[in-house]
């Protein structure tokens, strides 16, 4: 009679021996004995290699709510990906691997929203402190055609929002796109609602000023997720405050297709009878780095000026690298460089030797902060996971405090966040100006005050 | 074939199990199933999501091993089982309507129910590691599959004694002259490691 169990046997026996360890770690065996909060963080484009996030990481392990977490709860910091198709494999490794509690990041809007739809599928809490673009936020297809930014919230059809993303960083759209407005009509010595150099006197009308628009749509980093909501919102002209008519040139670049000469002959074109040349840019500083260059280096052939060149840039290009082709340079940032040197002073000494410009020190140290809170609150209740973290989170958005500020953060966004211009003070870019409600550019700080 | 002795084996120890009874355990797993999703859904995690995963994982081949024999548990272990419950005399005779052969609708019925299963074993991985651990007092998954455990509970027996004796089964069987019988009862008599090298 034992024969006739054998077949079974055989079928069973297969049965239970078939578990996939890899994929389906068990708990007891596995290697991990924490939980991790995963903490991405990018050295592209810093030449000094240079890593704001992982900076942050580095002194997080001090705080004392990321200290109680200590046999519960490690931070690890991880290298972001520099290509949507590398940050999706990361993101799926993420999602696979049950220890990870949450993440921090990613540096780029662009590996953010190719990551996020990821993390989703495994319901794991992301915080970003960087990450800017209002696409990034919202589910839709990304294979097919992206819809215009403005549609993104449309009453009648709105795209549904990840559940699980919380932005710490002010949206571009408006913040960082009534900054660049609010910069640009600075620099032009423009008005809110006021056509430019009014002469109600003189026989001739004034001359309107001419700005070009540079947009970097690079697609491998996706640098057009990043770009494009700005860029199509300065080109629309809605409201007072609007550059849209003064842009004389609007233009698209790819970092890995651009003929930079012809973009540099198009720019002379364009603002070859313009006193004071105005070129608004938005992108990633490889882009900038390559435009500045090549203009640098026909300056002479064509008896061009550096310091007749004005630039205001988006909020990637916040390094003192690109200041060395001595053209005038406006950047406009969320980061607010003096308010993360009084909540972390420990990098005053780093931002000296290494000559950085802080940036997201402070957002990234806040999130691993609150979700270490949220982790502590978790662990008190016997439910320390994804879960139990992502219901704080969403409970407690109206305030979320972090080390350096408090956050309100409602459907993902954070709300009531100041923007800031930088410009070059001795040799550095430095934080001068905060951009109020009325798109009025406050100069707070000083040059003097500010430079070392 | 049909007279054959396989085929005769065939008929009493396997086809013989596809009764009524097969189609309603399978309705029973089928519910343990549809309660591991409800849970899951509970938990704030979406069943496509799972679904997604467990496809994507597969075409890696990762989980297809588990997804395998389940299905041939189902497909050819489960009929076995119940084949071998009818054929008992105190069965047989106590409820003589129980257990009666069918073929057709119950056949095709219960093997859908089959893939279904095994799909869902694939299924309940991916939730259990989409869910993530959970560390209170050690880790553990967040969301466990009742299922899953059932499919994992005979995983110590593997590792202590049957797997060598079943191991030799196959190994010597090929090479023996005598029936069937006397080399299962022979090999499940013998010390497991000692004959592995005899084989």
């Amino acid at each position: 009679m034992p024969y006739r169990l054998s077949p079974f046997l055989v079928l069973l026996l297969c049965l239970s021996a078939c578990s996939d360890s890899h994929w389906h770690p068990d708990p007891a065996s596995s290697d991990a004995k924490t939980l991790k909060i995963a903490v991405f963080g990018s050295t592209a484009g810093d030449e000094q290699s240079y890593n704001a996030s992982a900076q942050a990481a580095k002194l997080a392990q001090d705080n004392d709510d990321v200290k109680a977490l200590q046999g519960y709860v490690t931070i690890e910091q991880r290298e972001d990906a520099e290509s949507l198709a590398q940050a999706v494999d990361d993101a799926r490794r993420i999602r696979d691997d049950p220890d990870v509690l949450a993440v921090v990041g990613h540096s780029y809007s662009g590996t953010t929203r190719a990551a996020l739809p990821i993390y989703e599928q495994a319901g794991i809490p992301v915080m970003m402190p960087t990450a800017t673009s209002p696409y990034v936020m919202y589910k839709f297809d990304e294979h097919g055609a992206w819809p215009n930014f403005s549609e993104l919230e449309n009453r009648e059809a709105p795209y549904p929002r990840f559940r699980n993303a919380f932005r710490l960083i002010p949206s571009d759209v408006p913040s960082q796109v009534e900054a660049i407005e609010a910069t640009t009509r600075k620099s032009l010595k423009l008005k809110p609602e006021e056509e430019p150099n009014p002469q109600p006197d003189s026989a001739e009308p004034a001359k309107r000023p001419r700005i070009m628009l540079v947009c970097d749509v690079t697609k491998r980093n996706g640098a057009n997720v990043y770009t494009q909501p700005i860029c199509q919102s300065l080109l629309r002209d809605s409201t007072g405050h609007s550059i849209a008519k003064y842009i004389a040139r609007y233009r698209e670049y790819d970092v890995d297709t651009v003929d930079v000469w012809a973009m540099v002959t198009e720019i002379h074109a364009v603002m070859r009878s313009e006193t004071s040349k105005q070129i608004v840019f938005v992108g990633y500083p490889e882009l900038a780095r390559m435009l500045l260059e090549e203009l640098t280096e026909r300056s002479n052939p064509v008896s061009d000026n550096m310091k007749s060149y004005t630039f205001i840039m988006s909020e990637a290009c916040l390094s003192n690298e690109l200041l060395q082709f001595g053209a005038t340079l406006y950047v406009t940032s969320p980061f607010n460089r003096s308010r993360v040197e009084q909540c972390l002073p420990q990098l005053k000494q780093i931002e000296h030797d290494k000559n950085v410009v802080l940036s997201a020190e402070g957002y990234a140290y806040d999130a691993i902060v609150i979700l270490a809170k949220a982790a502590n609150q978790c662990k008190t209740k016997n439910q320390l996971g994804r879960e139990c973290v992502l219901d704080y989170l969403q409970l407690n958005g109206d305030n979320l405090p972090g080390k350096c500020e408090s956050y309100w953060i409602g459907n993902g966004e954070r709300k009531a966040a100041p923007y800031y211009v930088y410009a070059n003070c001795g040799g550095e870019l430095k934080q001068t100006g905060e951009v109020g409600t009325e798109h009025e550019i406050y100069e707070k700080w000083s040059c003097q005050q500010s430079a070392r | 074939m049909k007279s054959g002795p396989a085929s005769k084996a065939l008929d009493k120890y396997w086809r013989h199990g596809f009764v009524l009874e097969l189609v309603v355990l399978d309705c029973v797993v089928l519910l343990i199933c549809a309660f591991d999703v409800f849970r899951f859904w509970l938990g704030g995690h979406a069943f496509s999501a799972a679904v997604g995963v467990a496809v994507e994982k597969l075409r890696e081949g990762q989980g297809a091993a588990v997804t395998a024999a389940v299905l041939l548990f189902f497909v050819v272990g489960l009929p076995m089982i119940v084949a071998l419950i009818a054929s008992l005399p105190a069965i047989h005779e106590r409820w003589p309507k129980l257990f009666l052969p069918r073929s057709g609708e119950v056949v095709a019925t219960h093997l859908l129910f089959s893939i279904l299963v095994a799909s869902f074993t694939a299924i309940a991985i991916a939730m259990e590691v989409l869910a993530g651990y959970e560390n209170n007092e050690g880790l553990k998954y967040g969301f466990r599959s009742s299922w899953l455990g059932i499919v994992f509970l005979g995983q110590p027996l593997w590792a202590s004694y049957i797997s060598p004796i079943i191991r030799k089964f196959f190994i010597r069987l090929p090479h023996e002259k005598e029936p069937l019988s006397k080399v299962a009862k022979e090999i499940i008599t013998e010390e497991p490691l000692e004959s592995q090298h005899v084989a």
